[in-house]
């Protein structure tokens, strides 16, 4: 037992217990600033995982939990965006009509179940962090009880949720019963012997299903449009860039850490389901009128181009996994934090509702903007590179799988459609006719310091990758490629 | 120098941006003294770097070193040529917008982002870098059409980014490949061309890169983004866009498409010449029956950047060095006719139809842009005493030598060209005056001192050029003897 | 003692029964209740599994059923509560009904 590797979990636990607690004493006008507290004491954990360093993989409870460098990459992840989510929140709270406190607590529950999921190195951890996250999202999407869209998210959400996570469940059932055992450590060895029973790979493949909804991957993607529709927006956001990190470091894990023998069998599979999650996300995504629904098809894209790295099955492709995610996570913070600012009062987020935007405040359009010209994956912005790294370890693998050309040309068609829309969004911003509303909207100084901060890292990333390149690359280390 | 014509139009930008809003006066002298600073550099590099025959460095620094990218600036006379065309092109744009009211701060901010992206593909050595600035183009094109342009403009820039995406894409896909195949550990252009990639991986990349490229440089049956782009941009971006844009295709394809692939190049050598003489006569063809006068104009640059293509496929010296100088040419005549159509014909008269055109004595009304247009199409049609003339006359020659059946067609094209030429002339300013045809001539204003000052400098080039083509020449031809030619040298017989 | 083989029948069986009755039924309660059933399956899969392997000592099976049946126990709160919120809204608990977001 080595309690002393997950103090960071513990710590955003307690700080989300203090933040119900204070709740308690804190008059009503004031509950609102809570969410400053918590963003600070994130922050602070964050900072304090700067601090930490794993060198070797650690381990603690019976090697349930692992602290390697992959474990810490993602948990400095989900911590920054948490905070940036919890300022996010703040903005969003007069929207809210009672329990922010409690909005703000479960945001942070459900980091620290992100941050579970990364260490995961057990079954049994994949499923309990799975759980936290996914149960407190259920509450986090219908939070907006008196909005019949928030309510109708969460019930989707929690219905086909709950079949994922059943179908988890007597996947790693079937798992235990062949392989008698549910750590990824032991199943390394036994899975060479367990490969040749069919309950095996059922149980495997039922796994998969419960993941593939975790990231929104083809054909386990049907959820995400609405409930990213009817969500508040910081939920989204979290939802967005969180759950689907936790998703994909899950995926990582399993897939290469728990079973990598028979990962390299699935090549075909695992393209297939890339292809046609990008060609879901890229087509579905053209007529959408709602900003979020829009975002919402576009983080199934983003899911197809992530499982390009997965299905590459190198090392190049999974660190530029990482690298994708950490571009991504600024760039769809902006855009969400954009969005909570300018939707208020605004009934259906459509994308009317950036109109002339410009006008109202430039410094929120040039964030969307930027966002948008990052998500199609224009240099010199983040998204850029990410799609470059994801490419590159496509055609490397190419050399012995000749079907990833196929799978490029999809990525490359997919890009070339998503282009269309976001630059719908960039139009509407810069020039539409008749925008109704061109008063100025002011934005709160925390708001801006998260927007500068994710427009500074987008450009960051975009000109000097080489950084996170390297760290990407030291963190996959930890998966047996 | 050189590095500085990058530099300085990013700083424009930034003070651009600096500026309060509806300071239109501001942000022209801005724009001008910016675009100036990077002519002058421009010049001042041509005339002081010497390359001769071999790759000047400018400027190197490690970069993303994991993946062995490197900020590296170079040139040679091919890149020198274009800069300088890229100066000129782009003072003169400025001054053919002197006009803009409308955000003239953003306008003129997104025009030198693009100067900027320009100049950074024309000097950039490594690959990553040039199509970091290639990418970096498209967005401010979107930009200037879809907010400044006129006739169907949203559908013509949307059509030009998806082009130019979907260009870049399959650009970017050669690129890595290539990267890959070499042994991912440099993106040095000059490097992998010197890497002797096997034959059967260049039968395909070769064409995915160049025609990658090609898609830019109105390549038959990829140009369709060229007329309506063309006729949807406002004056500047159209100038911009068939005097310097259309040339990163040209400049691509022959840089990166041509020099790492020589082998596919072998093989695909004639499908392609027989493309770019498709689009040479095609493009005539169609200018010959448009009613608008910008189309005219448009499906010419088409016509006018087949000889480019056909100049590059013809594999020799002659052809080679013709095709450099008709992207230089071409450019500039492009650049200006575009500039009579849109700022001195358009803005005036509020209509581009020929037939109304024919009614309004232009020729009268406004002098000045008669003279131009004759002087600019006398240029296009390729007499004697223009740039026109020595680039397309080389190309000849290089596509006589290689294959004499296109250079027949390719002559055909030049004769269509001079039809179209003297139809338009006489349609839009020297049309018999009409029966009952309006007198429009007092209420035209003049020709403005600034439109004046850009028809000249771009008059002056062609005619200089025409006159002395040595002057590019000296610069263009010493370039195909340096190391990075090698492997076309060997690969494909040059 | 009953061979494995018959449990993980049963188990299969209950698997699909509420697989069946997810897919099938409109009313969200019985959704869930189907969903449970799901779940209960692989709870039932684990408790054979862990009662046949050959080390039963290692109490990974039965560790695992006890997270599974409260986490079970706190997804069916969680939804039964929002089951009830959407039910004041629409009066109707049928999951077609809930189609206000479209696109």
């Amino acid at each position: 037992m080595n309690l002393s590797l997950s103090i960071l979990e513990f710590a955003v636990i307690g700080a989300g217990l203090a933040i119900l607690l204070a709740d308690l004493w804190t008059p009503v006008p004031q509950k609102r600033n809570l969410g400053y507290a918590a963003a600070a004491a994130v922050g602070l954990i964050f900072l304090a995982s700067m601090l930490m360093q794993a060198a070797a993989p650690a381990y603690a409870f019976e090697k349930m939990y692992v602290l390697d460098g992959l474990a810490l990459f993602f948990k400095r992840f989900f911590l920054f965006a948490a905070v940036i989510v919890l300022v996010m929140s703040v903005e969003f709270a007069d929207r809210i009509e009672a329990g922010i406190a409690e909005y703000y607590a479960l945001i942070m529950f459900a980091l620290a179940g992100m941050m579970f999921a990364a260490s995961a190195n057990d079954f049994i951890l994949v499923f309990v962090s799975l759980e936290l996250i996914t149960v407190t999202f259920y509450v986090l999407t219908s939070f907006q009880r008196g909005r019949l869209h928030s309510l109708e998210a969460g019930v989707k959400y929690l219905i086909l949720g709950a079949l994922a996570s059943a179908f988890l469940v007597y996947g790693i059932a079937l798992v235990f019963g062949v392989a008698n055992t549910t750590n990824f450590g032991e199943l390394m060895g036994s899975a060479r012997v367990a490969s040749a029973r069919p309950v095996f790979l059922l149980g495997l493949l039922l796994v998969l299903v419960g993941l593939g909804f975790k990231i929104a991957a083809f054909p386990f993607q049907i959820w995400a449009p609405d409930v990213y529709q009817g969500s508040p927006a910081p939920t989204t956001a979290f939802l967005a860039v969180g759950s689907k990190a936790a998703g994909f470091i899950l995926l990582l894990r399993v897939l290469f850490s728990a079973v990598p023998e028979i990962t390299v069998n699935w090549t075909k599979l695992l393209m297939v389901i890339a292809g046609m999650t990008i060609l879901y996300g890229n087509l579905c995504a053209i007529p959408q009128r709602n900003l979020k629904r829009l975002l919402g098809y576009s983080s199934i894209a983003h899911a197809g181009y992530m499982l390009l790295g997965v299905a590459a099955m190198n090392s190049a492709g999974s660190s530029a996994i990482l690298y994708y995610l950490g571009a991504y996570l600024f760039t769809v913070l902006a855009a969400f934090t954009v969005i909570c600012v300018v939707m208020r009062g605004v009934e259906g987020d459509d994308i009317s509702a950036v109109a002339g935007l410009h006008q109202r405040s430039p410094l929120l359009a040039a964030s969307l903007s930027l966002a948008m010209v990052s998500l199609a994956g224009i240099p010199p912005l983040a998204g850029f590179f990410g799609k470059f790294l994801l490419l590159k370890a496509v055609v490397e693998k190419g050399a012995t799988q000749p079907g990833c050309y196929w799978l490029i040309a999809v990525a490359i068609l997919g890009v070339v459609i998503s282009l269309y829309y976001y630059l719908g969004v960039v139009r509407a911003i810069y020039w539409s006719k008749g925008s109704a509303e061109l008063s100025d909207i002011k934005v709160s100084w925390p708001i801006q310091v998260s927007l500068y901060a994710c427009i500074a890292a987008m450009f960051y990333l975009g000109l000097f990758p080489d950084r996170l390149v390297n760290i990407a690359m030291e963190a996959v280390k930890a998966l047996k490629l | 120098m050189l590095p500085w014509t990058i530099y300085s139009s990013f700083v424009g930008v930034v003070m651009l941006m600096l500026l309060p809003r509806e300071q239109a006066r501001a942000a022209r002298v801005v724009a001008l003294f910016t675009a100036l600073i990077g002519l002058v550099c421009a010049l001042a590099g041509a005339l002081q770097v010497q390359a001769g025959s071999s790759v000047a460095e400018l400027c190197r620094l490690e970069w993303i070193p994991s993946l062995g990218i490197d900020y590296h600036l170079a040139a040679d006379g091919i890149s020198l040529t274009l800069v300088v065309l890229t100066g000129i092109a782009a003072v003169a744009g400025i001054l053919f917008s002197w006009n803009i009211e409308h955000r003239a701060k953003e306008f003129f901010a997104f025009y030198l982002a693009l100067i900027g992206g320009v100049y950074g593909v024309f000097l950039s050595f490594d690959l990553f870098l040039l199509f970091v600035f290639y990418e970096l183009a498209i967005i401010p094109k979107y930009f200037l059409i879809a907010i400044w342009g006129s006739t169907r403009k949203e559908y013509g820039a949307m059509k030009l980014a998806l082009y130019s995406f979907v260009g870049s894409a399959m650009v970017l896909i050669g690129l890595i490949a290539a990267y890959v195949v070499a042994g991912a550990k440099t993106m040095n252009l000059v490097e992998l061309a010197s890497y002797p990639f096997p034959a059967s991986f260049q039968y395909w990349a070769f064409p995915l890169v160049f025609v990658g490229f090609a898609i830019l440089a109105g390549l038959w049956p990829f140009h369709t983004w060229a007329p309506t782009g063309h006729v949807a941009a406002p004056t500047a971006a159209s100038m911009l866009l068939a005097g310097v844009v259309m040339k990163l295709g040209a400049y691509g394809a022959l840089r990166v498409a041509m020099t790492l692939f020589p082998l596919g190049l072998k093989a695909w050598q004639i499908p392609f010449g027989f493309l770019a003489v498709t689009g040479i006569v095609y493009g005539a063809m169609v200018a010959l029956v448009q009613s608008d006068f910008k189309f005219v104009i448009g499906y010419s640059s088409v016509s006018h950047m087949g000889f480019v293509l056909l100049g590059l496929m013809t594999i020799n010296e002659v052809g080679l060095s013709g095709a450099v100088l008709q992207m230089f040419s071409h450019g500039v005549i492009a650049g200006l006719l575009f500039g009579v159509v849109g700022r001195m014909v358009y803005d005036r008269t509020h209509t581009r139809e020929l037939a109304a055109l024919q009614r309004m004595n232009l020729s009268q009304a406004i002098p000045y842009a008669a003279v131009t247009f004759l002087v600019a199409s006398v240029a296009s049609m390729g007499l004697p005493g223009f740039s026109g003339f020595v680039a397309e006359l080389q190309v000849l020659i290089g596509a006589w030598h290689a294959f004499p059946t296109f250079g027949i067609l390719a002559g055909v094209g030049i004769l269509v060209g001079v039809a179209y030429m003297l139809r338009t002339l006489q349609k839009s300013f020297f049309a018999d005056r009409a029966p009952g045809g309006q007198q429009h001539g007092h209420s035209l204003e003049s020709i403005s001192v600034a439109e004046r000052v850009g028809a000249a400098l771009l008059m002056g080039t062609s005619l200089v050029i025409g006159l002395y083509p040595r002057l590019l020449l000296d610069l263009i031809v010493p370039s195909f003897h340096s190391p990075l030619f090698d492997g076309l040298r060997k690969g494909a017989g040059l | 003692m009953t061979p494995l083989h018959q449990y993980l029948f049963l188990s299969a069986l209950l698997f699909g029964v509420g697989l069946a009755g997810a897919l099938t039924r409109r009313n969200a309660i019985i959704v869930l209740i189907g969903i449970e059933l799901m779940l209960n399956a692989a709870n039932l899969n684990f408790i054979a599994f862990w009662r046949f392997s050959r080390h039963p000592e290692l109490a990974t099976g039965l560790m695992f059923v006890l997270f599974s049946i409260g986490i079970a126990a706190a997804e069916a709160a969680v939804g039964l509560a929002l089951i009830i919120a959407i039910y004041r809204h629409y009066r109707t608990a049928n999951l077609d009904q809930f189609d206000s977001m479209k696109g």
